[in-house]
Protein backbone atom coordinates (compact mmCIF):
# COMPACT_ATOMS: atom_id res chain seq x y z
CA UNK A 1 0.00 0.00 0.00
CA UNK A 2 1.69 3.24 -1.36
CA UNK A 3 1.69 5.69 1.66
CA UNK A 4 -0.39 9.17 1.53
CA UNK A 5 1.99 11.24 4.24
CA UNK A 6 5.99 10.39 4.28
CA UNK A 7 7.97 12.27 6.59
CA UNK A 8 11.94 11.99 6.66
CA UNK A 9 13.75 13.64 9.42
CA UNK A 10 11.02 16.54 9.62
CA UNK A 11 11.76 19.15 12.19
CA UNK A 12 10.22 22.25 12.99
CA UNK A 13 11.48 25.26 15.00
CA UNK A 14 9.51 28.34 15.92
CA UNK A 15 12.50 30.40 16.79
CA UNK A 16 13.72 28.42 19.48
CA UNK A 17 10.44 26.64 19.94
CA UNK A 18 10.73 23.51 18.97
CA UNK A 19 7.53 22.35 17.33
CA UNK A 20 8.64 18.60 15.92
CA UNK A 21 12.09 17.26 16.40
CA UNK A 22 13.32 14.87 13.40
CA UNK A 23 10.31 12.73 13.01
CA UNK A 24 10.40 10.34 10.10
CA UNK A 25 7.03 7.81 9.58
CA UNK A 26 4.75 6.82 6.91
CA UNK A 27 0.99 7.16 7.13
CA UNK A 28 -1.11 4.90 5.14
CA UNK A 29 -4.50 4.89 3.70
CA UNK A 30 -7.64 4.64 5.86
CA UNK A 31 -8.54 6.69 9.04
CA UNK A 32 -5.15 7.19 10.86
CA UNK A 33 -5.37 8.94 14.64
CA UNK A 34 -2.62 11.82 15.32
CA UNK A 35 -2.32 11.47 19.17
CA UNK A 36 -0.01 13.07 21.85
CA UNK A 37 -0.79 15.09 25.28
CA UNK A 38 -0.86 19.22 24.34
CA UNK A 39 2.51 20.79 23.08
CA UNK A 40 3.25 17.12 21.55
CA UNK A 41 2.97 18.67 17.72
CA UNK A 42 0.05 17.58 16.40
CA UNK A 43 -1.07 20.99 15.29
CA UNK A 44 2.19 21.87 14.12
CA UNK A 45 2.80 18.42 12.05
CA UNK A 46 -1.11 19.16 10.62
CA UNK A 47 0.11 22.67 9.57
CA UNK A 48 2.90 21.32 7.88
CA UNK A 49 0.90 18.68 5.77
CA UNK A 50 -1.33 21.51 4.85
CA UNK A 51 1.42 23.65 3.56
CA UNK A 52 1.17 26.41 5.88
CA UNK A 53 4.38 25.95 7.64
CA UNK A 54 7.31 24.77 5.70
CA UNK A 55 10.05 22.34 7.54
CA UNK A 56 12.88 23.63 9.14
CA UNK A 57 14.58 20.68 7.66
CA UNK A 58 13.66 17.11 6.69
CA UNK A 59 10.95 16.55 3.91
CA UNK A 60 7.60 15.83 3.92
CA UNK A 61 5.33 14.86 0.84
CA UNK A 62 1.39 14.34 0.68
CA UNK A 63 -0.18 12.37 -1.44
CA UNK A 64 3.04 12.34 -3.39
CA UNK A 65 3.76 15.93 -3.77
CA UNK A 66 5.72 18.51 -1.66
CA UNK A 67 2.97 20.45 0.41
CA UNK A 68 4.62 24.31 0.51
CA UNK A 69 2.90 26.68 -1.80
CA UNK A 70 1.01 23.81 -3.89
CA UNK A 71 -2.08 24.40 -5.15
CA UNK A 72 -2.47 21.36 -6.47
CA UNK A 73 -2.35 19.07 -3.12
CA UNK A 74 -4.72 21.88 -1.44
CA UNK A 75 -7.44 20.96 -3.78
CA UNK A 76 -7.06 17.43 -2.93
CA UNK A 77 -7.07 18.38 0.77
CA UNK A 78 -9.64 19.14 3.11
CA UNK A 79 -8.79 20.31 6.17
CA UNK A 80 -11.05 21.76 9.16
CA UNK A 81 -8.96 23.68 12.17
CA UNK A 82 -8.80 23.27 15.96
CA UNK A 83 -10.44 26.48 16.02
CA UNK A 84 -13.82 27.04 16.57
CA UNK A 85 -13.73 30.01 15.08
CA UNK A 86 -16.08 30.61 12.18
CA UNK A 87 -17.45 33.65 10.47
CA UNK A 88 -20.55 34.21 12.71
CA UNK A 89 -22.72 36.75 11.07
CA UNK A 90 -23.24 34.32 7.94
CA UNK A 91 -25.14 31.35 7.10
CA UNK A 92 -23.82 28.26 6.87
CA UNK A 93 -24.69 27.42 3.03
CA UNK A 94 -23.25 31.40 2.26
CA UNK A 95 -19.77 30.56 3.98
CA UNK A 96 -19.65 27.44 2.47
CA UNK A 97 -20.76 28.95 -0.93
CA UNK A 98 -17.49 31.49 -0.97
CA UNK A 99 -15.13 28.80 0.61
CA UNK A 100 -16.45 26.08 -2.66
CA UNK A 101 -15.92 29.08 -5.47
CA UNK A 102 -12.66 30.06 -3.54
CA UNK A 103 -11.68 26.18 -3.84
CA UNK A 104 -12.21 26.35 -8.07
CA UNK A 105 -15.71 25.26 -7.98
CA UNK A 106 -17.96 27.41 -10.60
CA UNK A 107 -19.99 29.93 -9.20
CA UNK A 108 -23.33 28.54 -10.60
CA UNK A 109 -22.35 24.73 -8.58
CA UNK A 110 -21.45 25.97 -5.52
CA UNK A 111 -25.13 26.60 -4.34
CA UNK A 112 -25.29 22.37 -4.77
CA UNK A 113 -21.87 21.96 -3.18
CA UNK A 114 -22.59 23.40 -0.18
CA UNK A 115 -25.71 21.97 0.48
CA UNK A 116 -24.75 18.58 -0.18
CA UNK A 117 -21.60 19.11 2.11
CA UNK A 118 -24.11 19.69 4.50
CA UNK A 119 -26.32 16.91 4.39
CA UNK A 120 -23.33 14.66 4.56
CA UNK A 121 -22.54 16.55 7.96
CA UNK A 122 -25.90 15.28 8.62
CA UNK A 123 -26.50 19.14 9.89
CA UNK A 124 -30.40 19.37 9.68
CA UNK A 125 -31.96 21.82 6.83
CA UNK A 126 -33.50 23.48 9.44
CA UNK A 127 -30.80 24.89 11.12
CA UNK A 128 -28.90 26.24 7.23
CA UNK A 129 -31.33 29.96 7.44
CA UNK A 130 -29.71 30.54 10.69
CA UNK A 131 -26.10 32.40 11.41
CA UNK A 132 -23.65 30.41 12.12
CA UNK A 133 -23.09 32.25 15.49
CA UNK A 134 -26.03 30.94 16.86
CA UNK A 135 -24.78 27.37 16.58
CA UNK A 136 -23.89 25.09 19.75
CA UNK A 137 -20.19 23.48 19.18
CA UNK A 138 -21.26 20.38 17.58
CA UNK A 139 -23.36 22.24 14.57
CA UNK A 140 -20.39 24.28 14.03
CA UNK A 141 -18.31 21.00 14.35
CA UNK A 142 -20.51 19.96 11.39
CA UNK A 143 -20.12 22.55 9.21
CA UNK A 144 -16.43 22.64 9.62
CA UNK A 145 -16.77 19.29 8.40
CA UNK A 146 -18.91 19.94 5.71
CA UNK A 147 -15.94 23.03 4.77
CA UNK A 148 -13.42 20.42 4.33
CA UNK A 149 -15.22 17.50 2.20
CA UNK A 150 -17.12 20.25 0.53
CA UNK A 151 -14.94 19.84 -2.97
CA UNK A 152 -14.44 15.82 -2.27
CA UNK A 153 -10.73 15.67 -1.41
CA UNK A 154 -8.38 12.72 -1.37
CA UNK A 155 -7.38 13.43 2.42
CA UNK A 156 -9.34 15.22 4.66
CA UNK A 157 -7.44 16.25 7.58
CA UNK A 158 -9.15 17.19 11.28
CA UNK A 159 -7.35 19.03 14.31
CA UNK A 160 -9.02 17.94 17.59
CA UNK A 161 -12.76 17.70 16.12
CA UNK A 162 -14.09 16.31 18.49
CA UNK A 163 -12.73 18.91 21.51
CA UNK A 164 -15.93 19.71 23.36
CA UNK A 165 -18.43 17.34 22.17
CA UNK A 166 -20.67 14.89 24.41
CA UNK A 167 -20.41 10.97 24.03
CA UNK A 168 -23.17 11.04 21.77
CA UNK A 169 -21.81 13.71 19.45
CA UNK A 170 -18.72 12.12 19.33
CA UNK A 171 -20.02 8.29 18.29
CA UNK A 172 -22.22 10.30 15.61
CA UNK A 173 -19.27 12.62 14.37
CA UNK A 174 -17.17 9.41 14.19
CA UNK A 175 -20.03 7.55 12.10
CA UNK A 176 -19.68 10.56 9.89
CA UNK A 177 -16.00 10.10 9.38
CA UNK A 178 -16.47 6.45 8.88
CA UNK A 179 -18.88 6.71 6.42
CA UNK A 180 -16.33 9.39 4.57
CA UNK A 181 -13.13 6.83 4.34
CA UNK A 182 -16.02 3.87 3.31
CA UNK A 183 -16.19 5.69 0.12
CA UNK A 184 -12.23 5.26 -0.68
CA UNK A 185 -10.74 8.67 1.34
CA UNK A 186 -8.31 8.55 3.61
CA UNK A 187 -8.91 10.51 6.77
CA UNK A 188 -6.09 11.91 9.33
CA UNK A 189 -7.70 13.02 12.63
CA UNK A 190 -6.18 14.42 15.90
CA UNK A 191 -6.95 14.59 19.52
CA UNK A 192 -5.09 14.36 23.43
CA UNK A 193 -7.21 11.78 24.02
CA UNK A 194 -6.64 8.47 22.57
CA UNK A 195 -9.58 7.01 23.86
CA UNK A 196 -11.80 9.02 21.75
CA UNK A 197 -10.31 7.99 18.45
CA UNK A 198 -9.72 4.21 19.74
CA UNK A 199 -13.01 2.84 18.60
CA UNK A 200 -12.58 4.93 15.11
CA UNK A 201 -8.99 4.13 13.79
CA UNK A 202 -7.39 1.53 12.20
CA UNK A 203 -3.87 3.25 13.06
CA UNK A 204 -2.07 5.48 14.81
CA UNK A 205 1.02 8.27 15.05
CA UNK A 206 1.68 9.18 18.74
CA UNK A 207 3.99 12.18 19.14
CA UNK A 208 5.27 13.43 22.12
CA UNK A 209 7.60 16.86 22.96
CA UNK A 210 8.12 16.84 18.89
CA UNK A 211 8.91 13.15 18.75
CA UNK A 212 7.60 9.78 17.15
CA UNK A 213 6.36 7.71 19.98
CA UNK A 214 5.09 4.93 18.02
CA UNK A 215 3.37 4.38 14.63
CA UNK A 216 1.49 1.83 12.77
CA UNK A 217 -1.94 -0.39 13.47
CA UNK A 218 -3.38 -0.88 17.28
CA UNK A 219 -2.06 -4.45 17.04
CA UNK A 220 1.94 -3.38 15.85
CA UNK A 221 1.61 -0.62 18.61
CA UNK A 222 0.11 -3.33 21.30
CA UNK A 223 3.11 -5.23 20.35
CA UNK A 224 5.21 -2.54 21.89
CA UNK A 225 4.68 -3.56 25.18
CA UNK A 226 7.04 -5.53 27.00
CA UNK A 227 5.73 -5.03 30.54
CA UNK A 228 2.36 -6.93 31.82
CA UNK A 229 0.37 -5.85 34.62
CA UNK A 230 -0.58 -8.28 37.04
CA UNK A 231 -4.35 -7.09 36.78
CA UNK A 232 -6.05 -8.76 34.01
CA UNK A 233 -9.63 -7.99 33.07
CA UNK A 234 -12.08 -11.05 32.02
CA UNK A 235 -15.40 -10.83 30.82
CA UNK A 236 -16.98 -14.30 30.68
CA UNK A 237 -19.90 -16.58 31.34
CA UNK A 238 -19.35 -17.31 35.00
CA UNK A 239 -16.74 -14.83 36.58
CA UNK A 240 -17.00 -16.62 39.93
CA UNK A 241 -16.33 -20.29 38.61
CA UNK A 242 -13.46 -19.29 36.48
CA UNK A 243 -12.03 -16.78 39.48
CA UNK A 244 -11.88 -20.24 41.50
CA UNK A 245 -10.75 -22.56 39.53
CA UNK A 246 -7.50 -20.45 39.10
CA UNK A 247 -7.48 -19.90 42.50
CA UNK A 248 -7.05 -23.75 43.20
CA UNK A 249 -4.20 -23.82 40.75
CA UNK A 250 -2.19 -20.81 42.63
CA UNK A 251 -2.38 -18.78 39.15
CA UNK A 252 -4.18 -15.48 41.08
CA UNK A 253 -3.75 -13.54 44.61
CA UNK A 254 -6.92 -11.96 44.45
CA UNK A 255 -10.13 -11.39 42.19
CA UNK A 256 -13.35 -8.98 41.90
CA UNK A 257 -16.62 -10.72 39.89
CA UNK A 258 -19.12 -8.19 38.99
CA UNK A 259 -21.81 -9.48 36.27
CA UNK A 260 -19.63 -10.54 33.93
CA UNK A 261 -16.76 -8.97 34.62
CA UNK A 262 -13.81 -10.43 36.18
CA UNK A 263 -10.60 -9.03 37.05
CA UNK A 264 -7.73 -11.13 37.91
CA UNK A 265 -4.50 -10.49 39.99
CA UNK A 266 -1.71 -13.34 38.79
CA UNK A 267 1.07 -14.03 40.03
CA UNK A 268 3.14 -14.46 37.10
CA UNK A 269 1.36 -12.14 34.31
CA UNK A 270 4.00 -13.35 31.17
CA UNK A 271 3.61 -16.71 32.37
CA UNK A 272 -0.10 -16.02 32.16
CA UNK A 273 -0.65 -15.09 29.30
CA UNK A 274 1.44 -17.37 27.49
CA UNK A 275 -0.65 -20.49 28.79
CA UNK A 276 -3.48 -18.88 29.20
CA UNK A 277 -5.57 -21.07 26.93
CA UNK A 278 -4.60 -24.30 28.92
CA UNK A 279 -5.30 -22.52 32.21
CA UNK A 280 -8.77 -21.72 31.76
CA UNK A 281 -9.35 -24.97 29.93
CA UNK A 282 -11.21 -27.22 32.39
CA UNK A 283 -13.15 -24.60 34.05
CA UNK A 284 -16.20 -24.89 31.44
CA UNK A 285 -16.54 -20.84 31.63
CA UNK A 286 -17.36 -19.34 28.02
CA UNK A 287 -14.80 -16.31 27.59
CA UNK A 288 -15.93 -13.36 25.70
CA UNK A 289 -12.52 -11.28 26.17
CA UNK A 290 -9.27 -11.02 27.77
CA UNK A 291 -7.32 -7.78 28.49
CA UNK A 292 -4.51 -7.23 30.71
CA UNK A 293 -4.88 -3.64 31.46
CA UNK A 294 -1.14 -2.23 30.04
CA UNK A 295 -1.81 -3.61 26.78
CA UNK A 296 -5.06 -1.04 26.19
CA UNK A 297 -4.14 1.32 23.96
CA UNK A 298 -5.06 4.30 26.56
CA UNK A 299 -2.40 2.34 28.96
CA UNK A 300 0.29 2.07 26.36
CA UNK A 301 -0.66 6.11 25.46
CA UNK A 302 -0.86 7.08 29.34
CA UNK A 303 2.69 5.03 30.01
CA UNK A 304 4.08 6.63 26.74
CA UNK A 305 3.82 9.95 27.13
CA UNK A 306 4.64 9.87 30.93
CA UNK B 1 -18.83 17.17 -7.20
CA UNK B 2 -15.16 16.80 -7.92
CA UNK B 3 -13.26 20.24 -7.84
CA UNK B 4 -13.24 20.56 -11.51
CA UNK B 5 -10.32 23.36 -11.86
CA UNK B 6 -7.25 22.66 -9.70
CA UNK B 7 -7.25 26.97 -10.02
CA UNK B 8 -9.94 28.74 -9.27
CA UNK B 9 -8.28 31.78 -10.72
CA UNK B 10 -8.63 35.66 -9.98
CA UNK B 11 -12.48 35.53 -10.02
CA UNK B 12 -13.52 32.80 -8.17
CA UNK B 13 -11.32 33.93 -5.32
CA UNK B 14 -12.52 37.42 -5.62
CA UNK B 15 -16.07 36.60 -5.91
CA UNK B 16 -16.20 34.17 -2.83
CA UNK B 17 -14.42 36.95 -0.94
CA UNK B 18 -16.64 39.13 -2.19
CA UNK B 19 -19.96 37.18 -1.70
CA UNK B 20 -19.01 36.40 1.80
CA UNK B 21 -18.33 40.02 3.10
CA UNK B 22 -21.64 41.12 1.05
CA UNK B 23 -23.86 38.69 2.60
CA UNK B 24 -22.15 39.57 6.14
CA UNK B 25 -22.99 43.13 5.28
CA UNK B 26 -26.89 42.93 4.30
CA UNK B 27 -28.39 42.69 7.46
CA UNK B 28 -31.16 44.60 9.09
CA UNK B 29 -28.60 46.02 11.65
CA UNK B 30 -26.51 47.36 8.99
CA UNK B 31 -29.19 48.88 7.18
CA UNK B 32 -30.46 50.47 9.87
CA UNK B 33 -27.12 51.56 11.17
CA UNK B 34 -26.73 53.11 7.65
CA UNK B 35 -30.00 55.03 8.18
CA UNK B 36 -29.12 56.43 11.65
CA UNK B 37 -25.85 57.83 9.90
CA UNK B 38 -27.50 59.33 6.97
CA UNK B 39 -30.05 60.87 9.28
CA UNK B 40 -27.04 62.10 12.12
CA UNK B 41 -24.74 63.44 8.55
CA UNK B 42 -27.77 64.95 6.90
CA UNK B 43 -29.18 66.57 10.03
CA UNK B 44 -25.76 68.03 11.07
CA UNK B 45 -24.55 69.68 7.66
CA UNK B 46 -27.95 70.74 7.36
CA UNK B 47 -28.17 72.64 10.61
CA UNK B 48 -24.63 74.45 10.00
CA UNK B 49 -25.10 74.73 6.75
CA UNK B 50 -28.03 76.42 7.39
CA UNK B 51 -26.96 78.08 10.18
CA UNK B 52 -23.70 79.98 8.64
CA UNK B 53 -25.70 80.79 5.13
CA UNK B 54 -23.69 78.23 3.28
CA UNK B 55 -20.64 79.49 3.98
CA UNK B 56 -19.47 76.09 6.66
CA UNK B 57 -20.95 73.91 3.76
CA UNK B 58 -17.60 73.28 1.93
CA UNK B 59 -15.36 73.66 5.04
CA UNK B 60 -17.18 70.49 6.83
CA UNK B 61 -17.66 68.29 3.19
CA UNK B 62 -14.22 68.63 2.01
CA UNK B 63 -11.50 69.85 5.06
CA UNK B 64 -13.72 67.97 7.93
CA UNK B 65 -15.64 65.08 5.69
CA UNK B 66 -13.48 64.12 2.53
CA UNK B 67 -9.93 65.12 4.33
CA UNK B 68 -10.33 64.06 7.20
CA UNK B 69 -12.94 62.04 8.25
CA UNK B 70 -12.90 59.79 4.81
CA UNK B 71 -8.82 59.22 5.47
CA UNK B 72 -9.41 57.93 9.48
CA UNK B 73 -12.22 55.85 8.69
CA UNK B 74 -10.40 53.97 5.77
CA UNK B 75 -7.41 53.41 7.79
CA UNK B 76 -9.26 52.18 10.65
CA UNK B 77 -11.43 50.05 8.73
CA UNK B 78 -9.01 49.18 5.45
CA UNK B 79 -7.37 46.23 6.96
CA UNK B 80 -9.97 45.13 9.37
CA UNK B 81 -11.57 41.89 7.26
CA UNK B 82 -7.60 40.06 6.95
CA UNK B 83 -6.92 41.18 10.40
CA UNK B 84 -10.11 40.17 12.03
CA UNK B 85 -9.58 36.48 10.05
CA UNK B 86 -5.82 36.58 10.92
CA UNK B 87 -6.84 37.28 15.14
CA UNK B 88 -9.28 34.32 14.83
CA UNK B 89 -7.22 31.82 12.96
CA UNK B 90 -10.05 31.45 10.38
CA UNK B 91 -7.69 32.68 7.74
CA UNK B 92 -6.78 29.01 8.04
CA UNK B 93 -9.55 27.99 6.12
CA UNK B 94 -8.77 30.49 3.27
CA UNK B 95 -5.19 29.63 3.06
CA UNK B 96 -5.74 25.52 3.03
CA UNK B 97 -7.40 26.42 -0.39
CA UNK B 98 -5.69 25.91 -3.62
CA UNK B 99 -5.03 29.42 -4.35
CA UNK B 100 -2.64 32.30 -3.98
CA UNK B 101 -1.91 34.37 -1.10
CA UNK B 102 -1.98 37.31 -3.29
CA UNK B 103 -5.28 36.45 -4.51
CA UNK B 104 -6.68 36.55 -1.26
CA UNK B 105 -5.65 39.53 -0.31
CA UNK B 106 -6.90 41.34 -3.30
CA UNK B 107 -9.78 39.95 -1.75
CA UNK B 108 -9.96 41.43 1.85
CA UNK B 109 -8.85 44.58 -0.19
CA UNK B 110 -12.01 44.71 -2.15
CA UNK B 111 -14.37 43.20 0.83
CA UNK B 112 -12.91 45.92 2.94
CA UNK B 113 -13.35 48.26 0.33
CA UNK B 114 -16.84 47.29 0.04
CA UNK B 115 -17.44 48.45 3.67
CA UNK B 116 -15.86 51.48 3.75
CA UNK B 117 -17.49 52.55 0.24
CA UNK B 118 -20.59 51.47 1.85
CA UNK B 119 -20.25 54.15 5.02
CA UNK B 120 -18.48 56.83 2.50
CA UNK B 121 -21.06 56.76 0.00
CA UNK B 122 -24.04 57.06 2.79
CA UNK B 123 -22.33 60.12 4.19
CA UNK B 124 -21.85 61.51 0.44
CA UNK B 125 -25.29 60.75 -0.66
CA UNK B 126 -26.15 63.32 2.52
CA UNK B 127 -23.84 65.92 2.16
CA UNK B 128 -24.63 66.39 -1.24
CA UNK B 129 -28.74 66.53 -0.08
CA UNK B 130 -27.37 69.29 1.89
CA UNK B 131 -25.63 70.99 -0.54
CA UNK B 132 -28.13 70.89 -2.67
CA UNK B 133 -30.77 72.35 -0.28
CA UNK B 134 -28.65 75.19 1.06
CA UNK B 135 -27.38 75.93 -2.71
CA UNK B 136 -23.73 75.26 -2.10
CA UNK B 137 -23.73 72.39 -4.98
CA UNK B 138 -25.59 73.46 -7.78
CA UNK B 139 -25.23 70.16 -10.39
CA UNK B 140 -25.48 66.80 -10.07
CA UNK B 141 -22.25 66.97 -12.20
CA UNK B 142 -20.90 69.33 -9.49
CA UNK B 143 -22.06 66.20 -6.65
CA UNK B 144 -20.53 63.59 -9.08
CA UNK B 145 -16.86 65.10 -8.92
CA UNK B 146 -17.39 65.22 -5.27
CA UNK B 147 -18.26 61.59 -4.58
CA UNK B 148 -15.44 60.71 -7.14
CA UNK B 149 -13.29 62.42 -4.95
CA UNK B 150 -14.48 60.83 -1.45
CA UNK B 151 -14.43 57.10 -3.51
CA UNK B 152 -10.38 57.60 -4.38
CA UNK B 153 -9.74 58.75 -0.77
CA UNK B 154 -11.76 55.48 0.05
CA UNK B 155 -9.65 53.64 -2.10
CA UNK B 156 -6.12 55.20 -1.55
CA UNK B 157 -6.48 54.67 2.05
CA UNK B 158 -7.89 51.54 2.43
CA UNK B 159 -4.87 50.14 0.24
CA UNK B 160 -2.70 51.51 2.89
CA UNK B 161 -4.07 50.72 5.55
CA UNK B 162 -4.02 46.86 3.97
CA UNK B 163 -0.44 47.34 3.52
CA UNK B 164 0.04 48.77 6.81
CA UNK B 165 -2.13 45.68 8.38
CA UNK B 166 -0.33 43.24 6.49
CA UNK B 167 3.18 43.58 8.51
CA UNK B 168 1.61 44.50 11.69
CA UNK B 169 -1.46 44.03 14.00
CA UNK B 170 -1.36 47.34 15.24
CA UNK B 171 -2.11 48.97 11.69
CA UNK B 172 -4.51 51.74 13.18
CA UNK B 173 -2.02 53.18 15.29
CA UNK B 174 0.68 52.97 12.41
CA UNK B 175 -1.45 54.21 10.14
CA UNK B 176 -2.77 57.07 12.18
CA UNK B 177 0.85 57.93 13.03
CA UNK B 178 1.37 57.98 9.04
CA UNK B 179 -1.74 59.90 8.03
CA UNK B 180 -0.60 62.13 11.03
CA UNK B 181 2.91 62.59 10.22
CA UNK B 182 3.43 61.46 6.19
CA UNK B 183 0.02 62.21 4.40
CA UNK B 184 -0.50 65.50 6.19
CA UNK B 185 3.19 66.91 6.32
CA UNK B 186 4.01 66.16 2.66
CA UNK B 187 1.14 67.27 1.25
CA UNK B 188 1.90 70.98 3.31
CA UNK B 189 5.30 70.60 1.12
CA UNK B 190 5.52 73.71 -1.54
CA UNK B 191 7.52 71.30 -3.85
CA UNK B 192 6.33 68.22 -6.11
CA UNK B 193 7.00 66.25 -3.41
CA UNK B 194 3.39 66.60 -2.21
CA UNK B 195 2.51 64.26 -5.24
CA UNK B 196 3.86 61.24 -3.21
CA UNK B 197 1.34 62.23 -0.73
CA UNK B 198 -2.65 61.13 -1.58
CA UNK B 199 -3.56 64.11 0.56
CA UNK B 200 -1.39 66.56 -1.58
CA UNK B 201 -2.96 65.51 -5.20
CA UNK B 202 -6.46 65.53 -3.80
CA UNK B 203 -6.57 68.59 -1.84
CA UNK B 204 -6.75 70.81 -4.78
CA UNK B 205 -9.05 68.42 -6.68
CA UNK B 206 -11.62 69.29 -3.54
CA UNK B 207 -10.40 73.18 -3.05
CA UNK B 208 -11.69 73.17 -7.16
CA UNK B 209 -14.95 72.36 -5.79
CA UNK B 210 -15.21 74.89 -3.39
CA UNK B 211 -14.24 77.97 -5.84
CA UNK B 212 -14.63 76.72 -9.51
CA UNK B 213 -12.51 79.98 -10.70
CA UNK B 214 -9.45 79.49 -8.49
CA UNK B 215 -7.92 75.44 -10.20
CA UNK B 216 -10.55 75.12 -12.53
CA UNK B 217 -8.30 73.02 -14.86
CA UNK B 218 -7.51 70.49 -11.86
CA UNK B 219 -10.78 68.44 -11.88
CA UNK B 220 -10.02 68.11 -15.83
CA UNK B 221 -6.58 66.69 -15.39
CA UNK B 222 -5.86 63.22 -14.96
CA UNK B 223 -2.06 63.37 -13.17
CA UNK B 224 -3.88 63.56 -9.87
CA UNK B 225 -6.04 60.65 -10.62
CA UNK B 226 -2.53 58.59 -11.85
CA UNK B 227 -1.06 59.39 -9.01
CA UNK B 228 -3.63 58.43 -6.65
CA UNK B 229 -3.97 54.94 -8.39
CA UNK B 230 -0.24 54.72 -9.05
CA UNK B 231 0.47 55.19 -4.86
CA UNK B 232 -2.73 52.47 -4.06
CA UNK B 233 -1.08 50.31 -6.70
CA UNK B 234 2.25 50.73 -5.30
CA UNK B 235 0.76 49.92 -1.83
CA UNK B 236 -1.50 47.54 -2.84
CA UNK B 237 2.11 45.21 -4.23
CA UNK B 238 4.06 45.69 -1.33
CA UNK B 239 1.20 45.06 0.80
CA UNK B 240 0.73 41.43 -1.21
CA UNK B 241 3.99 40.63 -1.46
CA UNK B 242 4.38 40.94 2.53
CA UNK B 243 1.03 38.81 3.35
CA UNK B 244 2.41 36.32 0.37
CA UNK B 245 5.94 35.80 2.51
CA UNK B 246 5.27 36.52 5.65
CA UNK B 247 4.62 33.96 8.36
CA UNK B 248 2.05 34.72 10.82
CA UNK B 249 0.88 33.65 14.16
CA UNK B 250 -2.23 33.68 14.72
CA UNK B 251 -4.87 32.95 17.86
CA UNK B 252 -3.40 30.93 20.08
CA UNK B 253 -0.24 29.76 17.88
CA UNK B 254 3.57 30.01 18.98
Amino acid sequence: MKPIIQARELSCFYGIVLGLNNVSFEILPGITGLVGPNGAGKSTLIKMVTGQIAPSSGSIEVLGLNPVNNTQLLSRIGYCPEREQIRKELKPVDWLRGLASISGVRWKDTKSVAEKALERARLDSSHWGKRVGTYSKGMKQRVKLAQAIMHDPDLVILDEPMNGLDPNGRAEFGAILKEIAEQGKSILVSSHILHELEFLCSRFLILNWGRTLASGSQLDIRETVTEWSDEISIRCSDPGTLARHLQDRDLITGYLAKGESLTLWVVDPAAFFAEWPRHVDGADVEIFEIRNKNQALTSIFERMTK
Amino acid sequence: MKTENLNPGWGGVLRGLMFMRIRELVTASTITRMAILFGVVFGLTLFIGAKTNGKAFWPVASNFFALGFVPFYCIVKGAESMRTELRDGTIEYLWTRPTRKARLFLGFYLSSLASALLVTFTCVVAIVATGLIVGEIESLAQAAVYGLGCGALAISFCALSMTIGSFTSKYIVMGIVYHAFVERVVSQLPTSVRHFSILGNIKPYFESLQDPSSSAGYVASLQPAINIGLIAAVALAIGGLAFTWKNYAFGSDK
